[in-house]
């Protein structure tokens, strides 16, 4: 059985948000949509102060009360477990958004553009009306893993078969697999450190795991 | 810049607490009505049918709010485990069931019609227990308050309606003192369960003053009304009262309560030299 995941590992990422602008760009996203975000999180008062960089999203959990709440079936869990949205099904009635822990979710009521008024050519391009009204959010870049897999690809080692964002780290803080194998680089980096997983206390298995020492 | 801290979700508005507010008041009514039926109360089915189109005014708020209205259809889709849908099939089965006991009179039909509206407000109060993402609604506690409060509500508007043409009952002036105070401990509860780290600190003064009026004008000043033998205004400034306060906690809820997790991480990384930390819950109590 296959289980994709992400591994972010939290001592490299440096905050650049290039898998932001990197997933914003491959996907189409519209301004204030972001389906992978950095935060800049600060801890401690000073003079001890730290500074971390989380990339978030959607987890694509295990468990996903996203898909249990929604009422139109457009929410789905493959088998490989990616979390998926089917644009025709969905009512927009954002249930989905206040479900999800991680606000991972995304409901846009009209089209808008970086500039006012007129759209760029690349917004043009990637536009998707289906989109509008209707919850969006990350989905782990599907289509490219379905593409490189059926040309014989793996996700997490081949680029073309692999999550921009991940592509994109300048950091190598970002990696992407199967965790059900143990020859993975995602089960490979799981046994060598520690890691934790966000709001694991409420029960959704989330499939983003944080590295954020060595074991 | 992204918020990491909770913030008070947008996504539903007062249109998703109009139709908290419709519902819970609508089904009480019904419920009510079917009392009033087997007693033998006038004007029964005039009750029946205003809580049948205080319920589709809900319905119809909802409906305006999402994103794709004439895909609402779809809604049905999903029983087996979204409250959504099962609220909605609820509601396909009341509507008819209701219409027909009202025209026809039967406190049967009305009876099934209210089984069927307490289903409704049953799914309406698991719709926001089984939203992970909103501390202030996942709680347990939420589904008896807002079961509690849609009685309430319902009771409230029909001693009111009946107090100011001719006088109430008196089963309903005690089954709404029965109910406010059964609701202003449920809300005590509610608030007690919430105390500490099970909500966010920026959602607390909300829920504190919310608490407070609902208790004092909801349930208090209500039950000194109906609790002695009091004219007919009291005992309708009394319902509306108990209405009122839970039109007033559904929006809160809704509206300004319903703060998001926000995020957290459990140990900041080695950087270089420096050795790990401690994690960070940005707006919650350590």
């Amino acid at each position: 059985m296959t289980r994709y995941v992400m591994v972010a590992d939290l001592r490299r990422c440096v905050g650049c948000q290039t898998c932001t602008a990197a997933c914003r760009t491959a996907n189409g996203t519209p301004p204030g949509v972001q389906w992978r975000r950095v935060l800049d999180m600060e801890i401690g008062t000073y003079p001890d102060v730290r500074r971390t960089f989380v990339p978030v999203g959607c987890m694509h959990c295990e468990d996903p009360p996203c898909m249990q709440v929604c009422p139109s079936t457009a929410t789905r869990k493959r088998d490989d477990g990616i979390v998926t949205i089917d644009y025709d099904l969905c009512i927009g009635c954002a249930y989905c958004a206040v479900a999800c822990p991680y606000q991972a979710r995304y409901k846009v009521e009209r089209e808008n553009y970086a500039y006012d008024g007129e759209p760029m050519a690349s917004e043009v391009a990637k536009r998707d009306p289906d989109r509008i009204g209707v919850s969006t959010k990350c989905t782990f870049c599907v289509d490219r893993i379905d593409a490189g897999i059926d040309n014989g690809l793996t996700p997490g080692e081949d680029p073309e078969a692999t999550p921009v964002c991940v592509n994109s780290c300048i950091a190598g803080a970002l990696h992407f697999g199967d965790v059900e194998d143990p020859g993975s680089n995602v089960s490979r980096l799981l046994a060598e450190n520690h890691f934790f997983r966000m709001h694991e206390e409420l029960g959704t298995g989330p499939s983003i795991y944080y590295l954020w020492d060595r074991a | 810049m992204i918020a990491i801290a909770p913030a008070v979700q947008h996504n539903w508005d007062w249109r998703a607490a109009g139709n908290f507010v419709c519902g819970g008041t609508g089904s009480g009514l019904l419920a009510m009505a079917a009392g009033a039926a087997w007693l033998g109360e006038p004007l029964f089915e005039v009750a029946a049918i205003a809580a049948l189109a205080i319920i589709g005014l809900g319905l119809f708020l909802v409906w305006l709010e999402i994103g794709r209205p004439w895909r609402f259809a779809n809604v049905f889709r999903n029983p087996a485990t979204s409250w959504m849908s099962r609220e909605a099939w609820a509601a396909a089965l009341l509507f008819p069931v209701g219409a027909l006991g009202a025209v026809t009179g039967s406190p049967v039909l009305i009876s099934i019609a209210a089984a069927l509206a307490m289903v409704f407000l049953f799914c309406q109060a698991r719709m926001l227990h089984a939203a992970k993402g909103i501390p202030a609604w996942r709680d347990a506690a939420v589904v008896p308050l807002v079961n509690a409060t849609g009685l309430t509500e319902g009771g409230g508007l029909l001693l009111a309606a009946a107090a100011m043409t001719g006088g109430a009952p008196n089963w309903l002036s005690i089954t709404v003192l029965i109910l406010v105070i059964w609701r202003g401990v449920l809300m005590l509860v509610y608030v007690y369960r919430l105390r500490g780290r099970k909500l966010p600190i920026a959602a607390r003064g909300s829920l504190a003053s919310m608490a407070l009026l609902v208790v004092m004008a909801g349930s208090l000043l209500p039950a000194a009304l109906l609790i002695t033998t009091v004219p007919d205004w009291a005992q309708a400034l009394g319902g509306l009262l108990a209405a009122g306060a839970g039109w007033y906690f559904k929006y809160v809820l809704v509206c300004r309560l319903a703060f998001t997790q926000g995020f957290a991480i459990e140990h900041s990384p080695t950087r270089g030299r420096s050795p790990a930390g401690p994690g960070a819950r940005p707006g919650w109590a350590r």
